[in-house]
């Protein structure tokens, strides 16, 4: 066997070792390291309680892919480390690919691909969320949010997420518009995990109300047994109605149409999508 | 000329009434049942109008004013002898000082004379259960009106209805539309046909009350209804032998008027009920004729509570054919405002629960 593969063997041969391994060392994180870059992080927890109990890594809180180059090492781990405490924090993947292009002519449904084919998503709902900026002449990003992910972010969480980041992306400040992207993601996950005692309260009062003011009505409604009587229904003589004629005449028909909102050249469209294997995402998608 | 009638029992002598459990007359102190062939000479006598005279009451110092006396006539009782001051609408009264029923005979005589009563088949005893009925299940009635026995009077009185027979006859022009939407990649369309429907119809309603007394509140003889045509009897003085009764101060054209709307609008709802199929239906053009035949001057019969409480007077009135009651109860504002915010915090907080469990679970 050359020299180069049994380097090969052994280095796949250690992966392999530490990964049975990690948990009876008690080893707390390995990274998952391909030729393009660092792929993400699995954690293992001391009695493996807080983390995705597989024999193989495949559930990861936070993914960085960068083919087109934008970012150093230094700047790779850093922002990989960000990304993976927000999706820790909200047991979801956050993710975030800069492509150079994109197979198809939709992005949208490459992202929803893309997501499963990266193997996104924590938990049986497989929550997480991919930030997708395809650069050079093609010019798109598209953010694509599933299971909680899809929950949380609605449209004022993407209009927000599309202020700050796109604008950033925009700028060509692209490490700015990681760290701002993993800022809004933090800050939608933890709004919609917040218990909303007002809304809760202020929705059940009305709602309330409006029950207990109808019923209470009908039970005032009964005092008042004296109405005078505007028919003569009860007095009818059985079959006597008697139509003579009857004519349905078709006079004229107008027909109105309103356009769907459709993407425009430098705008953004919404939108849910599905993948190729069915699931379904919600997100947004645009032209930087 | 007016008569004071007193059916009085061969038997015993005492003043005799109509029993509306058994259907006939009987006498309330020996128990006899009479047939009404029995008493049919008194009927008869009335129908062709008695040439013996009254007797009037003898002037007295004290005058009526004008206005008291308006409409007030005074006649002797047979039995006592004591004076029966009555108005000039009522044709049945009891005498006040020894409470036999009497019948004015002149007032149901000629022209007045009624084509049908309606006996009454409820008898006083369930026409007082009706009313204790009536008060369950009225969460909102203030407890001491349901507990308290302030039932002043109750009297059962024969009102003047005329029933009307009719055909209505309408012509209505209809605009109506019909809605369809569909979609495609680009836009959403919508498709609205527009129809001229034309409907001519007949439609045709038997005896439609409607009460002929000027006295008688018009919503509480529209609310107390309906009565059963079908249940009338050929009128016999008999029957009102027990029972106060008037007469009609409102002849049969004054009230056809109220008849012919209820008609109206009756026509109009089934002739729109043939009008299917469509998102609306507009009218656009009503034209309705209603023609009537001659009305039937009917007897039906009421019970009336009158009770009081708090210084106000709250009167009940019981259908005496169908036992359906009616009559306005006092609101208790304490129990509606307890119920109104026992009821909001209850609904709330299950509400709240609720959202609480679903927040979660699913987030």
């Amino acid at each position: 066997m050359n020299f180069t593969k049994r380097i090969i063997s052994a280095v796949l041969l250690s992966f392999i070792f530490a990964a049975l391994l990690a948990p009876l060392t008690g080893l707390s994180a390995i990274d998952i390291v391909d030729g393009a870059g660092t792929l993400g992080r699995v954690e293992y927890g001391d009695d493996g309680s807080d983390a995705p109990q597989t024999d193989t890594p495949s559930e990861f809180y936070g993914l960085l892919i960068d083919e087109v180059g934008v970012f150093d090492a230094d700047e790779e781990k850093e922002l990989l480390e960000l990304l993976e405490s927000v999706g820790k924090k909200h047991s979801c993947t956050v993710a975030v690919a800069f492509l150079n292009s994109f197979s198809g002519s939709d992005i949208v449904r490459f992202a929803a691909d893309y997501y499963e084919e990266k193997n996104c998503g924590i938990g049986d709902d497989k929550d997480g969320v991919l930030f997708t900026v395809v650069l050079g002449t093609v010019g798109k990003w598209d953010i694509r949010t599933h299971g909680m992910c899809d929950s949380a972010y609605d449209e004022s969480a993407i209009d927000e997420f599309e202020d700050r980041v796109i604008t950033q992306v925009r700028n060509r400040d692209y490490k700015k518009a990681v760290e701002e992207y993993a800022s809004v993601c933090d800050s939608v996950f933890e709004e919609y995990k917040k218990f909303p005692l007002g809304t809760i309260l202020g929705i059940s009062l009305i709602f309330g109300f409006i029950i207990a003011i109808v019923t209470v009505s009908a039970m005032k409604g009964k005092l008042k047994t004296i109405r005078r009587k505007n028919n003569a229904a009860d007095y009818v003589k059985k079959d006597s109605l008697n139509i003579k004629e009857s004519k349905d005449i078709y006079l004229y028909s107008n027909v109105t149409r309103v356009a769907k909102p459709k993407e425009s050249s430098s705008g953004s469209s919404g939108g849910r999508t599905s993948s190729s294997s069915g699931g379904s995402y919600g997100g947004r998608s645009g032209s930087i | 000329m007016e008569n004071l009638l007193t059916y009085k029992c061969p038997c015993c002598g005492g003043a005799i009434e109509f029993d509306s459990k058994l259907q006939k007359m009987k006498c309330p102190y020996c128990d006899t049942e009479f047939e009404s062939d029995t008493l049919k000479a008194f009927d008869d006598a009335l129908k062709q109008g008695s040439e013996e005279s009254f007797d009037k009451a003898k002037t007295t110092d004290k005058t009526w004013t004008d206005e008291e006396s308006d409409g007030l006539s005074v006649f002797v009782c047979k039995s006592c002898g004591g004076e029966v001051v009555a108005k000039s609408t009522t044709s049945a009264t009891f005498c006040p000082f020894c409470d036999n029923p009497v019948v004015i005979s002149g007032r149901l005589s000629g022209e007045l004379y009624p084509d049908k009563v309606i006996p009454f088949a409820v008898d006083k005893k369930a026409a007082k259960k009706a009313l204790s009925s009536f008060f369950l299940k009225k969460r909102l009635l203030p407890k001491a009106f349901k507990n308290e026995d302030h039932l002043d009077e109750i009297k059962g009185v024969y009102l003047p209805y005329w029933f009307y027979d009719g055909d209505a006859s309408a012509y209505i022009r209809y605009d109506a539309t019909k809605v369809t939407s569909w979609s495609d990649k680009d836009y959403i369309y919508t498709r609205t046909a527009h129809y001229m429907l034309i409907r001519d119809g007949d439609l045709s309603f038997l005896n439609i009350p409607s009460d002929g007394s000027s006295e008688f509140d018009d919503a509480v003889s529209e609310s107390i209804e309906p009565f059963n045509f079908s249940g009338a009897s050929d009128f016999s003085a008999q029957y009102l032998s027990g029972f106060y009764a008037e007469r009609y101060d409102l002849s049969s054209d004054k009230c056809i008027d109220r008849v012919k709307v209820r008609m109206k609008n009756t026509t109009e709802t089934a002739i729109a009920s043939t009008a299917l199929g469509y998102t609306t239906v507009t009218p656009v053009q009503t034209s309705i004729k209603v023609s009537n035949s001659e009305a039937k001057y009917v007897l039906c019969p009421v019970w009336i509570l009158n009770t009081s409480w708090n210084g106000k007077k709250y009167p009940f009135y019981v259908n005496g054919q169908t036992g359906k009651i009616i009559g306005d109860l006092p609101l208790d504002k304490g129990a509606y405002w307890r119920w109104l915010c026992g009821l909001t915090a209850s609904i709330s907080a299950g509400l709240a629960l609720v959202m609480t469990l679903l927040h979660f679970l699913f987030i």
